[in-house]
């Protein structure tokens, strides 16, 4: 039998989209309390695979590289650096930015390298090499 | 539509010249809309270019607000600003130039209805032309000081008199996707004469470098001729300003299918 398109199917992902608005809103809410919690400001960032480990890029207008601490710390990247935009001001001071990135498990600690280029940092890691390659009959 | 309805709501919002009414969205003119205006399309997309130049122009040309725009399928948000409360969705008018912006992304499930009345209501209002600017992600952004432009439309002999089309790239073979896609489709659909403009920029991070290259190109067009150098000079401070704007449209290119702008077609006749 094909796929048929009905009402059912129209409510099923009403609601499965509604549901999912309402898990992004969550998050963003805890993120936006966190960072009014912390005077922080949490940078934009992505993470995306290559071909033998990681690339992780974090916006972070306004920073020079001498300013940014970047640690690797049990199995996180920790990213501070100050911010000093003009609109970003909260009653706890002049905020910074301030990321902690999960990172997933392999990761070679030794070959962490990053550079920074108009505020856009750039870190780059490879996953630990090893295992057995398998001869295909 | 019923009149005597529409003139009641027309005297409960106040100020408000004429109501155009489709079936999901209502345009609220708030001044009579002239015939033959350009219209410039800044809608949140990949980098915000678009928006990043339409707020740039509304700053720049000091423009007033010409249509406010609500619908059901928008989320309940109002913005306030000096007292005044308003719809996130709106057109600025400056001249003969109608600018649309918006505070908020168009939700996945409303993009298709509202570009489809957008274009109608253009069509109705017998704007000159449309001008739809958007970035096209490119990982290799952070490498490049000048970013690139690719173009696409369906009238050049319109454009080519202002428009360097020449020494832009046209956007040969792609897949567009979100709203930048359903607004060109349904432009091209109803012969408006329309220029995309689509810059390379980055997916997840405001990308002003990306809007001032969009506007460089667009110079000779004197209802856009503004200047740049703000764009730059302030890039990294607007940055920060467009990062929740980047969040939530982030989440609706996603479930608008984005990733497809970096597939090829298929189709090779």
């Amino acid at each position: 039998m094909g796929f048929e398109y009905s009402d059912e199917f129209e409510d099923n992902f009403r609601r499965f989209m509604a549901e999912a608005r309402k898990l992004e809103e969550r998050a963003t809410r805890a993120m936006k309390e966190f960072e009014e919690r912390e005077n922080c400001v949490v940078p934009l960032h992505e993470m995306r695979p290559t071909s033998n480990g990681y690339l992780i890029t974090l916006d972070l207008p306004g920073v020079e590289k001498e300013e940014v601490t970047l640690t690797f710390r049990g199995a996180a990247l920790i990213v501070t650096a100050p911010c000093r935009s003009l609109r970003v001001r909260r009653c706890g001071g002049t905020p910074h930015y301030f990321v902690e990135l999960p990172l997933p498990p392999g990761i070679d600690e030794s070959t962490i390298k990053a550079k920074m280029r108009n505020g856009l940092l750039t870190v780059e890691m490879k996953r630990v090499e090893g295992g057995h390659q398998i001869r295909i009959e | 539509m019923d009149i005597s309805l529409n003139w009641e709501r027309n005297a409960f919002l106040g100020g408000i010249t004429n109501t155009y009414e489709l079936a999901e969205f209502q345009f609220n003119e708030l001044e009579p809309v002239a015939e033959g205006m350009l219209f410039f399309d800044g809608l949140p997309d990949t980098g915000l270019v678009g928006t990043i130049v339409a707020h740039h122009l509304v700053g720049a040309k000091k423009m007033s607000p010409l249509v406010r725009i609500d619908s059901n399928l928008l989320p309940p948000v109002a913005v306030v600003k000096d007292m005044d409360l308003f719809e996130p969705l709106s057109v600025y008018r400056s001249g003969t130039l109608a600018v649309l912006t918006s505070e908020i992304p168009i939700p996945t499930e409303a993009v298709k209805p509202f570009s489809r009345e957008l274009t109608s209501w253009a069509a109705r209002r017998k704007l000159r032309a449309i001008i739809s600017v958007g970035g096209l992600a490119d990982p290799r952004r952070p490498e490049t000081d000048k970013p690139e432009v690719l173009y696409i439309t369906n009238s050049p002999e319109t454009f080519s008199s202002q428009v360097d089309l020449k020494g832009l790239k046209p956007l040969a073979s792609a897949f567009l996707a979100g709203s930048k896609a359903a607004f060109l489709l349904d432009c091209y659909r109803a012969k408006l004469p329309t220029l995309g403009l689509f810059v390379q920029s980055f997916l997840n991070y405001p990308d002003p470098g990306a809007a001032a290259s969009a506007l460089d190109a667009l110079n000779n067009v004197s209802e856009l001729n503004v200047d740049t150098s703000e764009l730059v000079k302030s890039g990294e401070e607007m940055r920060l300003r467009y990062r929740d704007l980047m969040r939530r449209t982030m989440g609706e290119m996603e479930r608008a299918q984005k990733s497809r702008e970096l597939e090829t077609p298929s189709l090779v006749v």
